[in-house]
């Protein structure tokens, strides 16, 4: 049977291919796409890590325990039992967790120990301090003076302490102080301060703790602790225990993430019903922060694979439909010849099992380019080259790669069920037997219409509902993406009935005008409209999901970066520390008028920053406020902004489709009046200000000055209309804020100095001002970089991946658009060699034949193209606006643009342009290679 | 000998068909015929005797190796596809073995295009009914090939061969699938076409029943014209 399959394949081999491909490229995505988030994640993770480590100067793999033992605890008591059993778990702590162990720091210690030194000092009655050893102290700190610890036998403890408990404490070195509350053989303790130490390496992570916060602690050697204290049991004072368990957070790998986390919190609950101990880490919060991220970025990326896999599919069960019709006959002889219906399934089993083998053979490999394709993306269809994924063959990959194979096997196998069943006379009978498909008899093209729309309309009903899930930070509603996806398919089935009306609406206005060819032709076209219905469908789904994904890629790209340029204002806004006269109020007579007074920092170094183009500078208050029309004493919040109208004209690249005139003339009203300020709409409409009116403002010092309002502006760089906050209860609160932009000139003159923001324009790159930071030392309070605000936004998981899985959704679509068109045309002709040889026959010139065909490629394909492109516009504008909600920051600042770029449109119509070309260069060498008589012949079989 | 009322004349055919191992196949050696004017003329052989390469070559769907076609006075075999083409079109009716309707259309439509091809002028519809019933179909005109029975199928094909008044037919085997009754039901209608219209008819059987109803017998054996 293996020998008759493989013959069969081969004798099919361009279908085959077709077949091949389309496999191959499921598995290769189905494997490639969870090889990519796993690595993607796992990238995001480490990096948080990292982060965190620079930021924090602590490793987040540590824990923390903390155990009290109040004094005079018996042996065997419970207490005592849970003290030493802290200290077994933070011995056992890095195995428990599966995580190496880089060092286990104990810190026990006496508290509430009163010293006083032997000899008495007049500066030096007595101290209380805190007794005890802190493990691995030798090797990690340095002596400053004195000496380290060392055994004596006159029972004097030798103790080191820190430089800052030295000086605070007011030791001396080699002075012996007397413990009155601890006795030794009767005697009261008596210890000796021999060093002082501080961290030999500051960069060193076993002082999580830093030598300075040892500043009530006398330190001795573990040994001569436990020969003090013993089990700890009867002690006088209370004793408290430290343990700091620092491990590697390298070796963290995201699918032990909850694994980890549920440790932690299981340790937590633990601790909490036990009096005395505490339990604290710092990776449980970003392992917390990282599922939830997790859930997000998996669950988007999976929702928008949803369309590529539904199209591969499709195409691998029209190809293999297309086989199946081919082999009908084939199939039928075999059956009447008493082959059972699980021979013929067999046959079809072991096809499709050999293209899966074969299809698992290439694909996996090749899952692994999918996932760096993916990992490289910037943007739609554009790639950089960044650091490498770690790709790893995971069980899920495999376990996806399989199910795709399960998935396209059955794709294979289960249109060869209804075949098998068919006898020959029975197939005779069924291909006279021609009607409406069944989802056209069913209206299913409607329905999913009809679901799809209502879809849409309920979300945009309920977009404050989208909003929230962002506050939230959930991902894409799943429903949302899926409702696109159905309406394309609606769109695509709808065409199955539109298309054949078109061309019967053309063929009846001209009925009686139609050369042969082209009477033939539309007969030829509304007659078979059955047949043509997988071409048509596919055309316009491929093309309308290629255009949909173009689209909020780019929608989605654009309107984040156009967010961020926006709330930005310039390429770098800085500011610089303010020095004031503050500290001189302290303690002023309260009589006596208080001024505040700024020391502006030197402005004029920036102005020679060699890579900055423009530079200006803008007061922007975001704690300000202002009065109400109504009630002039009543102020409201408000941004304040104040700016020099020209260079601020030049410095700030505003989109200025947001205002109704460019934003120049805004400038330009305000530029002649000191006075004249641009307030926002929103106090137009809510507070009820007319232009004209005057409006007084206050700085957050409670500096005030007027103004005359010269305009009403619905956007302002860097300014936000509205807030939306996420309310204990789940609901969203929507809040309006206000602006108003003065001269910063006015404001100065009325004001003195007071602390401003500097904006640049940069030449280039923004490289210079952190040159410039370096070399001068200079520190600011605020810093923003456009682009490495953007360079952060293209390095997320969540836009990468989705940029990724869209691009290559994108390219599948047109790739299977292509060969699906190729294929369905090239077997159309094929299989009416014999109809084109009766045509030659009775008469017809090639040329007639040919614009026939062209004829029917214009009513099938082109009407199909023009179709799916228009579904794809459609959908575009229908659904962009909802699926941007889950990509965009809590506030849609900007109105949200639907961004074709012209590119992607050139790119989609070159395709199907060379496809269209290919297929008649294709088409025509195959019409030119029929011989009429053997064509004719043909038909005597 | 050539025959002056001869509407079709083929002298010295040879089709040669190359072999795999570089040798020829003669499928036509050396065929000479003659077919009169409004004459029924039979080309009777063997399944395989080179009846169909004959009938192909003579009415210019096919290129004989050696020798020439004249139809009508003129050249065929030398002549370009696009006036063979219109030749065709216009003087030439097909009646294929293969019966060869054309599925998409019902049995009127059929009938119809081969008017439309040769720009018919006049009441297409008319001549459409005219010829139907003329094969005794009139009350099918507006059945698809597929709801229509094999002889039903090679009637609607006659009408289409001669609804647009060629003046000649071919028919390959047009009675090869049909049964005894359909099939002499076929050859009355080609002997009524003869007489009425005045058609030149060459058909091509392996029937030998209707030896003595062609005004003119060829017999191919192996290529090869038999006396």
């Amino acid at each position: 049977m293996l020998r008759f399959v493989l013959r069969k394949m081969l004798h099919k081999k361009w279908l085959m291919a077709a077949l091949l491909i389309g496999n191959i490229l499921l598995i290769a995505i189905a494997a490639g796409s969870p090889m990519y988030t796993d690595a993607a994640l796992q990238r995001m993770l480490s990096d948080t890590m990292t982060d965190y480590v620079v930021q924090n100067g602590r490793y987040p793999t540590t824990v923390y325990l903390l155990s009290t033992l109040n004094p005079n605890a018996r042996t065997g008591s419970a207490a005592l039992n849970a003290f030493w059993e802290e200290d077994a778990l933070a011995a056992r702590l890095p195995e428990q967790l599966g995580l190496p162990s880089r060092w286990l720091v104990r810190n026990i210690f006496l508290s509430d120990a009163t010293i006083r030194p032997e000899e008495t000092r007049s500066n030096f009655r007595s101290k209380t301090v805190r007794l005890g050893f802190l493990s691995g102290l030798d090797e990690h700190a340095e002596i400053v003076s004195g000496r380290l610890y060392q055994e004596r036998q006159d029972g004097v403890v030798e103790v080191v302490v820190s430089q800052k408990a030295f000086i605070s404490m007011n030791l001396m070195l080699g002075e012996t102080y007397t413990v009155d509350s601890m006795t030794v053989e009767g005697k009261p303790l008596r210890v000796q301060v021999v060093g002082t130490f501080e961290a030999a390496d500051s960069g060193d992570h076993y002082w999580y703790k830093a030598p300075n916060a040892y500043a009530d602690q006398l330190l001795m050697s573990e040994n001569a602790f436990a020969a003090l204290t013993g089990d700890l049991s009867g002690q006088p004072c209370k004793v408290m225990g430290l343990w700091f368990v620092i491990m590697d957070y390298e070796g963290i790998s995201i699918d032990r993430a909850q694994e980890l986390y549920d440790v932690s919190q299981a340790l937590r609950a633990q601790h909490k019903q036990v009096i005395g101990v505490s339990y604290n880490d710092y990776f449980a919060d970003i392992l917390e922060a990282y599922m939830r991220q997790e859930t997000k970025i998996t669950v988007t990326l999976r929702i928008l694979q949803v369309p590529i896999y539904a199209l591969l599919v499709a195409f691998i069960f029209m190809v293999a439909g297309q086989i199946l019709s081919m082999e009908q006959s084939e199939i039928s002889v075999i059956k009447s010849r008493g082959a059972g219906k699980h021979q013929i399934l067999g046959i079809y089993l072991v096809q499709s099992l050999l293209v899966a083998a074969v299809s698992l053979a290439v694909g996996l490999p090749l899952a692994a380019l999918v996932c760096q394709v993916l990992g490289s993306a910037n943007a739609f269809l554009e790639f950089v080259s960044r650091r490498a994924l770690a790709v790893r063959y995971t069980g899920t990959v495999l376990l996806y790669a399989l199910g795709a194979a399960v998935l396209s096997i059955a794709a294979m196998v289960l249109p060869a069920l209804r075949y098998a069943k068919l006898t020959i006379v029975a197939q005779k009978q069924k291909k006279r037997k021609s009607g409406a498909p069944w989802f056209q008899r069913f209206f299913v093209d409607f329905l999913l219409l009809a679901v799809s729309l209502y879809a849409l309309y309920s979300f945009n009903a309920q977009k404050a509902d989208l909003a929230r899930r962002v506050l939230e930070g959930q991902g894409l509603d799943p429903l949302l993406f899926l409702a696109s996806s159905l309406f394309i398919v609606s769109l695509g089935l709808l065409a199955l009935r539109i298309v054949p009306a078109v061309s019967w609406l053309v063929y009846t206005i001209g009925k009686k005008h139609w050369s042969p060819a082209l009477y033939s032709s539309f007969l030829w076209v509304l007659r078979t409209r059955s047949q043509q219905g997988y071409i048509v469908a596919f055309l316009v789904i491929t093309l309308a999901i290629g255009i949909f994904n173009a689209q909020t890629a780019r929608t989605v790209n654009t309107a984040e970066e156009e967010r961020i340029a926006y709330m930005s204002g310039a390429d770098i806004v800085l500011q610089e520390s303010w020095m004031d006269n503050r500290a001189e109020s302290v303690g002023l007579n309260p009589s006596l008028t208080f001024k505040l007074h700024y020391f502006e920092p030197d402005f004029g170094k920036y102005l020679a920053l060699d890579g900055a183009e423009v530079v200006t500078k803008v007061i922007r208050d975001s704690e300000a406020s202002c009065n109400t029309k109504q009630d002039t004493t009543a102020y409201v919040n408000c941004l304040l902004m104040g700016i020099n109208t020209r260079e601020f004209g030049q410095c700030v690249d505003f989109k200025t489709e947001l205002l109704p005139v460019h934003w120049y003339e805004y400038l330009n009203a305000m530029a002649p009046d000191p006075t004249a300020v641009l307030v926002s709409m929103n106090m137009h409409t809510q507070l009820g200000y007319e232009l004209g009116d005057t409006i007084t403002y206050r700085s957050r010092d409670g500096f005030t000055a007027q103004g005359v309002i010269c305009g009403f502006v619905d956007y302002w760089p860097s300014y936000n209309p509205k807030t939306t906050i996420l309310n204990e209860d789940g609901t969203t609160t929507e809040m309006s804020n206000y602006l108003v932009v003065g001269h910063f000139g006015y404001m100065m003159s009325v004001w003195d100095a007071v602390p401003y923001q500097i904006w640049i324009k940069a030449k280039g790159s923004t490289s210079f001002i952190y040159d410039f930071a370096m070399r001068s030392f200079t520190y600011f309070t605020y810093f923003s970089d456009t682009s490495a605000q953007l360079v952060e936004l293209k390095n997320d998981p969540i836009f990468q991946g989705t940029n990724g899985i869209l691009t290559l959704c994108f390219v599948v679509a047109l790739t299977l658009c292509a060969v699906g068109f190729l294929i369905y045309w090239i077997l159309s002709i094929r299989s009416r060699t014999l109809l084109l040889g009766i045509f030659r026959a009775m008469g017809m010139t090639m040329r007639e034949i040919i614009g026939m065909l062209v004829n029917e490629q214009v009513f099938i394909s082109l009407v199909s193209i023009a179709l799916g492109v228009g579904a794809g516009l459609l959908t575009s504008r229908l659904y962009i606006p909802l699926v941007q909600i889950a990509y965009a920051s809590a506030d849609t600042v900007i109105p949200l643009e639907i961004v074709a770029a012209g590119s992607d449109m050139a790119r989609l119509l070159i395709v199907v342009a060379v496809m269209v070309a290919i297929c008649m260069a294709v088409l025509g060498v195959l019409i030119s290679r029929i011989r009429i008589s053997q064509a004719l012949k043909l038909g005597e079989d | 000998m050539i025959i002056k009322e001869a509407i079709l004349s083929a002298q010295h055919i040879t089709k040669a068909y190359p072999l795999p191992d570089g040798g020829k196949l003669l499928a036509l050696n050396d065929v000479s015929v003659e077919v009169p004017r409004g004459k029924l003329t039979i080309l009777k052989g063997r399944s395989g005797s080179g009846k169909t390469t004959l009938m192909n070559i003579l009415c210019g769907l096919d290129q004989p190796t050696e020798g020439t076609v004249e139809m009508d006075g003129k050249e065929i075999t030398e002549m370009a596809d696009l006036d063979l083409t219109r030749l065709r079109r216009k003087d030439i009716g097909f009646v294929f073995q293969s019966v060869a309707l054309i599925p998409i259309m019902t049995a009127a439509e059929n009938v119809e295009y081969a008017l439309r091809l040769a720009s018919w002028q006049g009441d297409r519809q008319a001549r459409v009914k005219e010829c139907l019933e003329m094969v005794g179909l009139g009350k099918r005109m507006s059945h698809l090939p597929n709801e229509m029975s094999g002889g039903e199928q090679q009637r609607v094909a006659i009408a289409r061969a001669i609804a647009h008044g060629p003046k000649l037919v071919f028919a390959d085997e047009p009675t090869g699938e049909l049964d005894t009754n359909t099939a002499l039901q076929v050859v009355k209608i080609f002997k009524e076409l003869n007489r009425t219209q005045g058609v030149t008819i060459l058909m091509t059987t392996h029937d030998k029943g209707f030896m003595e109803i062609g005004d003119r017998v060829y017999s191919l054996e192996n290529g090869v014209l038999q006396e």
